[in-house]
């Protein structure tokens, strides 16, 4: 008797719980909207993240500015740099340190524009 | 300059393995088929400031964003972008930079022509150059202000110098050499002049991910305004305004997108949420059932539908 009892009221707990998720938690977000098909890519996106805090930690930035600066990246552009911070383009060379005679050459020929015309 | 000396110097970085010697391919189909554009154009208002060592990214995003009205200076950009040990400032943090300011860092198409375009149009382009060669990198951003058809070069804000002037053939070497890269930096209103949806509807995308919903919506709106039958951006106004707690702008979206694409189901999916949120609830589970028909194997239409069929009125 108990037992046909626990069986009748079980949909019923269920019900409960369900009604407790977050309004968005059945939503579709926009990017997913147009992938064709479930099937994405598993990235570890927050060991990633991790990693270029890490890398901006120890290249000299303070802890709160390296987690904003994590925070305001995408998944794309973090995956775009994930261990490859230090080969990716980095403006801001010193141009004065550059060795003179190559590219004054260079400069000559008009192949590189390091001494800029005014 | 000399041609003979032009030819020992190919010659020369030739055999140092140094390619594209003496090419710059669109330069020369740009002066062969000139634009129908303004022989001049020099966007004098775009602010300077001289960069501080190694800080050309700060200095020229600073230009740039107060260009577009948000007074700021390269220092609290620094903040943003800046590496010490790199001694620079990467390219994803410059886009992400300037979404924290509200604009949309829109990635142009590659095209010399394009930039002429947009600067025709009155939008500075923020450019990353390789001053040097492939091998030994010279990084560099500057602001593309304008160009002279007639005198073939660009006109540029570059480090300490207010203006600067680079031949047209020169620019597209070392712009060649950083991979053609060049941002215009918009608010969510605008459209740049040659940005296609994709282009646009990338940078809005992005804007959302990181949470600035207010400025993606726009993005989204502005987007859904020029290319009506955009189905991700009707579904990016859909799902924005929905975050933002505007549930009849979230129906009114929605309802937009299936107009375009009536069969998917994921439209429905959000529809019915949003028609839930307005207190419809007939109108939400047949949405919702409407969804489950296109897609009956779905666990995240079966589990939406439960919730909906609960939710509390």
């Amino acid at each position: 008797m108990k037992f046909k009892l626990l069986l009748r009221s079980l949909p019923i707990i269920l019900a409960v719980m369900t009604v407790g998720l977050p309004a968005q938690a059945g939503m579709v977000a926009t990017d997913q909207i147009q992938k064709s098909d479930a099937t994405a890519e598993v990235v570890d996106v927050s060991g990633q993240r991790n990693w270029i805090e890490a890398r901006l930690l120890q290249a000299g930035i303070a802890q709160p500015e390296a987690i904003a600066r994590v925070s305001a990246m995408t998944d794309v552009e973090v995956a775009q740099i994930y261990q490859r911070i230090d080969e990716a383009p980095a403006g801001g060379a010193d141009v004065l340190v550059i060795a003179l005679v190559v590219f004054a050459v260079l400069e000559i020929t008009g192949y590189i524009d390091v001494i800029p015309e005014q | 300059m000399n041609r003979r000396a032009r030819r020992l110097a190919c010659a020369l970085f030739f055999s140092l393995g140094i390619s594209a010697c003496a090419t710059s391919p669109q330069t020369r189909l740009l002066l062969d088929n000139p634009p129908d554009l303004p022989a001049v154009v020099e966007l004098s208002r775009v602010p300077f400031f001289p960069q501080q060592q190694y800080h050309c990214g700060p200095a020229a995003l600073a230009g740039i964003i107060n260009y577009r009205g948000t007074a700021v200076v390269p220092d609290e950009i620094a903040r943003l972008v800046y590496i010490p040990d790199l001694k620079g400032s990467l390219q994803v943090e410059i886009a992400a930079a300037t979404r924290q300011f509200d604009l949309l860092p829109v990635l142009l198409d590659g095209q010399l022509e394009s930039l002429l375009q947009e600067l025709a149009a009155g939008n500075p382009i923020f450019v990353l150059q390789n001053l040097a060669i492939d091998a030994y990198p010279v990084w560099h951003y500057e602001i593309l202000i304008g160009y002279d058809l007639e005198q073939r070069h660009m006109i540029l804000r570059s480090g300490v110098n207010r203006r600067i002037t680079r031949t047209f053939a020169l620019f597209e070497k070392t712009w060649q050499r950083a991979g053609h890269w060049a941002l215009v930096v918009v608010d969510p209103d605008s459209i740049p002049a040659t940005a296609s949806p994709e282009a646009y509807l990338a940078a809005v995308i992005d804007m959302e991910q990181v949470g600035q919903l207010d400025s993606a919506r726009r993005g989204y709106s502005t987007a859904l305004l020029r290319w009506p039958d955009s189905l991700l951006a009707s579904s990016g106004l859909g799902n924005t305004s929905y975050a933002l707690k505007d549930y009849a702008g979230a129906e009114s979206a929605y309802r937009e997108a299936l107009a375009i694409e009536p069969g998917k189901a994921e439209l429905w999916n959000n529809l019915a949420y949003a028609l839930a949120q307005l207190g419809r609830r007939q109108a939400s589970l047949d949405a919702i059932e409407q969804a489950l028909e296109l897609e009956p194997g779905s666990a995240t239409f079966q589990e939406s539908w439960r919730e909906l069929s609960d939710w509390s009125y």
